[in-house]
């Protein structure tokens, strides 16, 4: 099982042997309970896998509700209620997602790829096949679209998905500050035919800094000779703390140009 | 969850599983069955090593008890091949149902064996040998009439 899913206070080793012991013999009872459950009583077993599966969804909403209100619950709830807490914890983060899904079908960037219209097409599947209470770690649905800053590997389930789409909406927001004819050539020139996948936001987001970095407006997108040796002369020659300051600034201009900060659209 | 005592979790379902055979005991032996502590042992090591072959988990309650209560009735089934018999219809049952991806509910599918052993006169290659399809036929002639009535 990934270790990924066990709550932090057990990586951390944070609990005593007794609680530690408590903690897994509860989780078991728990397991079988929840087994019974979703056999509906038709079956004293269930294949090792399912059992995993059942397991994960458990220490996933356990997690969740850990994360949310502080290890320090261990002590006083049992697991099952930790769980239980966890399980309308995982919903919430659904509505959530929901919501965020809603923002980015309505707020759709000028130009899209097919790893960005089929994610976006797919994830409406996650909420009619969503299982909170039975499997709320698994996605049940196609996320091929790749962030320029991917979701960390701790979250899972509805929690991730709701994570991915806030991510997503600020990538978004930022690409509906540019026309579509200049995306498309900046596309075609970075990526030529191989653009099926790849992330939509971070060539923008580099060509507009550079813009910034050469004095220019970051809408032009495009740098020529001349911006390019200014770049490499505020960047490239600087001490590291000086290229930071250099890359800081530049994106704090492009971001006052543009009209965004924190994933809002300042215009809407 | 490495340091904890999972293996005495693990153990108590096994005393679980000897205590339920126990009570097995009362119900069969008005047809002559009785399980040693010696034989209760040694199917509750076989029913653990049935699940690890067959790649599966239980919690709780076992499916040996339910097939002892299935079979004890059989004509066919008597106290010397007792054991043996219980610890091959295990293997078999666990096999069948991961064949079946869980479709089968366990009464279903022991009410087939049931069937199969008695037809072939306590004949447990036949048991064992049953295939999925052959579990299944009876149950789509069923599903078709039902659909039928609806």
């Amino acid at each position: 099982m990934s270790d990924a899913l066990l709550p932090a206070f057990f990586e951390r080793n944070e609990l005593d042997k007794d609680r530690r012991e408590a903690f897994a013999a509860e989780f078991l009872t728990l397991l079988a309970e929840r087994t019974g459950r979703y056999t509906m009583g038709d079956s004293t077993s269930v294949r090792a896998e399912t059992a995993e599966r059942l397991a994960r969804g458990i220490l996933c909403c356990v997690g969740l509700h850990l994360r949310s209100r502080g290890a320090k619950e261990t002590a006083e709830r049992s697991v099952k209620a930790l769980y239980e807490a966890g399980v309308q914890d995982a919903r919430r983060q659904a509505r959530r997602a929901k919501l965020l899904l809603r923002q980015a079908e309505a707020n759709r960037p000028p130009v899209e790829n097919v790893g960005f219209s089929d994610t976006l097409a797919a994830l409406p599947a996650f909420f009619e096949r969503y299982d909170a209470a039975f499997f709320a770690h698994e996605i049940p649905c196609d996320i091929d679209y790749p962030l320029c800053s991917p979701v960390p590997d701790e979250l899972f389930g509805a929690e991730y998905v709701a994570e991915y789409l806030r991510r997503w909406n600020m990538e978004c927001a930022f690409l509906r500050r540019f026309e579509a004819p200049l995306l498309s050539l900046l596309y075609t020139r970075r990526f030529g035919d191989a653009g099926l996948l790849v992330n939509l936001y971070a060539p923008v987001a580099e060509a507009a800094l550079g813009r910034a970095l050469s004095g220019k407006r970051a809408q032009g997108l495009f740098a020529d000779e001349t911006d390019r040796a200014l770049i490499y002369g505020r960047v490239g020659r600087a001490s590291k703390d000086a290229a930071r300051s250099a890359l800081l600034a530049a994106a704090e201009r492009v971001c006052g140009e543009l009209g965004v900060a924190g994933g809002r659209d300042k215009r809407t | 969850m490495e340091n904890t005592r999972l293996p005495d979790v693990v153990r108590k379902m096994e005393e679980h599983l000897s205590g339920e055979l126990r009570a097995c005991n009362l119900r069969t032996a008005r047809y002559g069955l009785k399980l040693s502590e010696t034989s209760i042992a040694a199917l509750a090591r076989r029913r653990a090593d049935a699940l690890r072959d067959a790649g599966r988990v239980e919690f709780g309650e076992s499916a040996v008890p339910k097939l002892i209560e299935a079979f004890c009735d059989s004509p066919y089934l008597l106290q010397e091949d007792y054991e043996r018999t219980i610890g091959e219809l295990t293997e078999a049952f666990y096999s069948l149902k991961n064949d079946s991806f869980d479709r089968i509910a366990d009464d279903e599918l022991i009410e087939k064996m049931r069937a199969c052993y008695d037809a072939y006169e306590g004949c447990l290659d036949a048991v064992t040998g049953l295939t999925l399809a052959s579990v299944l036929r009876g149950r789509r002639l069923d599903d078709a009439e039902e659909d039928a009535d609806e």
